[in-house]
């Protein structure tokens, strides 16, 4: 089987995926995510923004975070991660929600590797 | 790198020599029939530092306890995370009771509906038996904890649906319908949480929890022509509440290409004194404004059209602390 430990295993698969999450980009569109899914629906211009990654024990956590008033004026209902050539690399829909000129959106995700047999 | 040829030719050559009993290769052999899946746990999305969304995809969560992201550490007599061995430890000992395990809220996609929800605990004694027997695990809708066994399946019914569980009482049974009569929002509030109670004094491993949003699917009912705003509106203008203020909201809601006949409007009001007033007003493309007299109600416009324009009034002096939130909006062809 395959071992796991800090440096082996799954957490080789880990420390090769986490140096491709760079960014993340909200969007409006909010049709049901589909495993083909290869980036956002509709982009949201202006809300790229760098992501925090924290590795653990098999699985990254994601942090994304917009400043102030970022895509103020549009609806939120989905957003990826990108790598940093525009690679959408995960996509998830969420509830609508309305940007404003005071508003922080913040999103925290993770990814976990399994293994099967 | 290796072309998908080559992978598979060396399948092929390691089979041959597990057939021959080759140690070393048949370890070659395991490895390449070993899959690795990069899953998506869960997704939290806040706005303003405040929870909006928690979003399991594909309708499946799997909690392996390598963290305690998800876990709630605030409820009383905490399980022990044990991070070497990525489990929670239920136990009882003399510096404390290790009584429950309590997930955050976990949820599932937007505008679908949801038949039934299975959870599977895996948890063991110090032997490596199962100890199904030895925990209780509940689900909670957002209003009651539900009790269910490991590996059962929690089944959803609609409104004229027969009681969700000879079991349950009837309340329950209603307010356990995934979605409620106008397909506003779900009526179970979408906050799923999960609870693992230890019975007895034994010491028990709980090392993974699976759900599974079961038959979850799109709403075929859901109207094509609907809108929901979730975020306040304010009067947010004040001097003290001693003079009276009119405060104005105006967005356009809806959009199609051939011309709505009728509206209805529904909505979460909060007035700060009850001679405050939030009136709704609204109007198809640039025709004159309408006004809406009663809420959940369908208003026929006097002039149809294919853009719908919503204008929200409040009236008082309630500043911030007279609003209106969550407006669903339904449009009709």
């Amino acid at each position: 089987m395959i071992l796991e430990g800090e440096t082996k295993g799954l957490n080789k698969f880990r420390d090769a995926i986490e140096p491709i999450i760079n960014e993340g980009e909200l969007g409006s569109d909010g049709t049901e995510v589909k495993v083909s899914d290869t980036g956002l629906g509709t982009p949201i211009a202006t809300t790229s923004v760098a992501v925090v990654t924290t590795k653990f024990n098999k699985g990254i956590k994601i942090d994304y975070a917009t400043t102030l008033g970022l895509g103020a004026g549009n609806s939120a209902r989905e957003w990826v991660v990108n790598d940093t050539d525009t690679d959408e690399l995960l996509r998830v829909v969420f509830p609508e929600i309305e940007l404003y000129t005071n508003s922080v959106i913040s999103i925290s995700s993770q990814l976990i590797l399994l293994q099967e047999l | 790198m290796a072309s998908e040829n080559d992978i598979l030719n060396n399948i092929v050559t390691n089979k041959q020599n597990f057939a021959s009993g080759d140690i070393e290769e048949d370890s070659q052999v395991e490895l390449f029939m070993e899959r690795v899946r990069i899953w998506n746990k869960i997704s939290r999305v806040n706005i303003n530092g405040e929870e909006r969304a928690v979003i399991v995809p594909f309708s499946t969560l799997i909690e392996t306890f390598d963290t305690e992201y998800d876990i709630d550490g605030t409820v009383d007599n905490p399980a022990e995370f044990d991070a070497t061995n990525s489990r929670y430890i239920l136990m009882a000992d003399a510096n404390a009771n290790r009584k429950v395990l309590q997930s955050e809220v976990v949820s599932f996609r937007n505008n679908v509906s949801v038949d039934s929800i299975n959870i599977s605990v895996e948890v063991e004694d110090s032997d490596g038996n199962d100890a199904s027997d030895n925990i209780i695990i509940e689900l909670y809708n957002g209003q009651d904890w539900v009790l269910i066994h490991n590996n059962g399946t929690l089944h959803f019914k609609d409104t004229q649906g027969q009681d969700l569980d000879a079991d349950l009482d009837a309340d329950l049974g209603e307010r356990n319908n995934s979605w409620d009569y106008d397909y506003q929002i779900p009526k179970w509030d979408n906050k799923l949480k999960y609870r693992i109670t230890r019975v007895g004094t034994g010491t028990y491993y709980v090392s993974k929890v699976i759900m599974d949003f079961a038959t979850i699917k799109a709403i075929d009912a859901y109207p094509e022509y609907y809108r929901y705003l979730y975020n306040k509106r304010l009067m947010d203008i004040s001097d003290n509440h001693a003079t009276m203020y009119v405060k104005m909201h105006e967005t356009e809601v809806l959009t199609s290409e051939d011309d709505f006949t009728k509206i209805r409007i529904n909505s979460d009001e909060t007035l700060w004194q009850p001679t405050d007033m939030i009136k709704y007003f609204v109007k198809t493309d640039s025709n004159a404004y309408e006004e809406v007299t009663s809420l959940d109600t369908d208003h026929t416009f006097a002039t149809p059209g294919k853009v719908i324009s919503l204008r929200v009034i409040l009236i008082g002096n309630g500043a911030s602390s007279t609003y209106v939130e969550k407006i669903r909006i339904i449009g009709t062809i």
